[in-house]
C-alpha cells in the first residue's frame, strides 16, 4: 500500500486495508517475496479505488460501496494458488509443495575403523603362545664349541621360519592398530556426532605404544 | 468449468497478458478490463496481477509508476525489447498451434 491515497472515510479505508492485508498474507503464504507481494497488492488497491470511484460517481464512498466492490473481487484465498502464475507452470509444483517434515536425527553409527583396528591385537596372543612353545628351543639354538648345536637341524628350519614372523607380525599388528586408531579418532571427530566409539579409537591409538613402552621399561628394569 | 478448460486458460494467461500490452502501456486494472473483452478467457485479478509481477521480474515487462487522480500511484506496464521478442515467438508458436489443433479437432486443412 502506498502513502499517496485517495481520501476515504476511515471505516471504508480499514475495510479496504483488511482485504489488502489478507491478499498480501495469502501471497506470502504461497511463497511470494515481500516486494512481489507488495507490487501485486498495489495493483489490487488501484483496482479497488478505481472501482470505488466509478461506483461512488463523485460522492464519498461508503462502507456499502466498499463491500459491493470487494464482493466483485477474487477472495484473498485465491492468491494462495497464484504460485503457478508467479513462477510459470513448470516451476509451480516446487513452490507450493509443503516442506518435508524434519527428519529425526539419525542414531550415531559405531565407527568401523575403530573396530577394524582391533584386528591388530590378534597376532599378540599367537605371539605369546608361540613364544611359550618355541622359547625353550630358541634358547637352545646357541652355537656350542666344536660347531655342534643343541637343536636338531629339522627344528632349526622351523625355528628360523617362526622367529621372523614372531617379531614382525605383532609389530605390524601394533602399527596397524595405532594408525587405524588415529584415523578413527579423526573420523569420529569430523562426523560431528554421527559416529561413536571415541573411547575405543583412543584405546586403539594408545594401547600399542603404551604396551611397547611398558615392555621397554620392564626390560630396562630387569636388565635383559 | 471443466478441468481441461482451466488448464487451457492457464496456459494462455501469459500470452493474453502480453497481447493486451502490445497496443501500448496499461496499468493492472486496465489490462484486466482489456482481457475481460475476451469473455471465454474469464481471467480474474488474482491470476493477472501475479503474472504481471512475474513478467516484470523476468524483464519482459517494464513498470512506470505515475500519479493517479483516483488515489495511489498507478503501475503502468509495457513490453520491453526482450518482451517484444518473446511475444513475437509466442505469436508464431500460437499460429502454428492454432492451425494444427484446428486441423485435428475440426478436420480443417492448415
Amino acid at each position: 500500500m502506498t502513502a499517496d491515497r485517495m481520501e476515504l472515510p476511515p471505516e471504508v479505508r480499514s475495510k479496504v486495508d483488511a482485504h489488502l492485508d489478507a491478499v498480501e498474507q495469502a501471497l506470502r503464504r504461497s511463497g511470494a517475496g515481500r516486494e512481489e507481494a507488495r507490487s501485486i497488492t498495489d495493483d489490487v488497491e488501484t483496482q479497488i479505488l478505481d472501482m470505488l470511484t466509478t461506483r461512488a460517481a463523485g460522492r464519498t464512498p461508503t462502507v456499502e460501496d466498499a463491500s459491493a466492490v470487494l464482493a466483485q473481487l477474487d477472495p484473498p484465498e485465491a492468491y494462495t494458488g497464484s504460485a503457478e502464475a508467479r513462477t510459470g507452470a513448470g516451476e509451480a509444483q516446487a513452490v507450493v509443495l509443503p516442506a518435508a517434515p524434519p527428519r529425526p536425527p539419525a542414531k550415531p553409527k559405531f565407527c568401523r575403523t575403530a573396530l577394524l583396528a582391533l584386528l591388530g591385537f590378534v597376532p599378540i596372543p599367537v605371539f605369546v603362545m608361540l613364544a611359550i612353545t618355541l622359547g625353550p628351543f630358541v634358547a637352545r639354538v646357541q652355537p656350542v664349541p666344536g660347531g655342534a648345536q643343541a637343536v636338531p637341524s629339522v627344528f632349526r628350519i622351523f625355528i628360523c621360519c617362526d622367529v621372523i614372523p614372531l617379531i614382525a607380525i605383532p609389530l605390524i599388528g601394533m602399527l596397524w592398530t595405532t594408525i587405524l586408531g588415529i584415523v578413527a579418532i579423526f573420523q569420529i571427530h569430523r562426523a560431528k556426532g554421527q559416529r561413536r566409539g571415541m573411547g575405543l579409537a583412543i584405546f586403539d591409538a594408545v594401547a600399542a605404544p603404551a604396551a611397547l613402552f611398558l615392555i621397554v621399561i620392564v626390560l630396562l628394569l630387569t636388565g635383559t | 468449468m471443466g478441468g481441461w478448460e482451466t488448464q487451457v486458460r492457464k496456459g494462455l494467461v501469459e500470452l493474453s497478458v502480453m497481447a493486451a500490452l502490445q497496443g501500448g502501456e496499461a496499468y493492472g486494472y486496465e489490462i484486466l478490463r482489456r482481457l475481460a473483452e475476451a469473455e471465454p478467457l474469464a481471467i480474474t485479478e488474482s491470476t493477472v496481477y501475479p503474472v504481471l509481477a512475474r513478467l516484470a521480474k523476468d524483464g519482459l515487462l517494464a513498470v512506470r509508476v505515475a500519479p493517479s487522480p483516483a488515489g495511489p500511484p498507478r503501475r503502468y506496464y509495457h513490453l520491453t525489447a526482450q518482451g517484444r521478442r518473446h511475444f513475437a515467438q509466442m505469436q508464431s508458436y500460437w499460429k502454428e498451434l492454432d492451425a494444427s489443433v484446428n486441423c485435428l479437432v475440426f478436420g480443417d486443412r492448415p
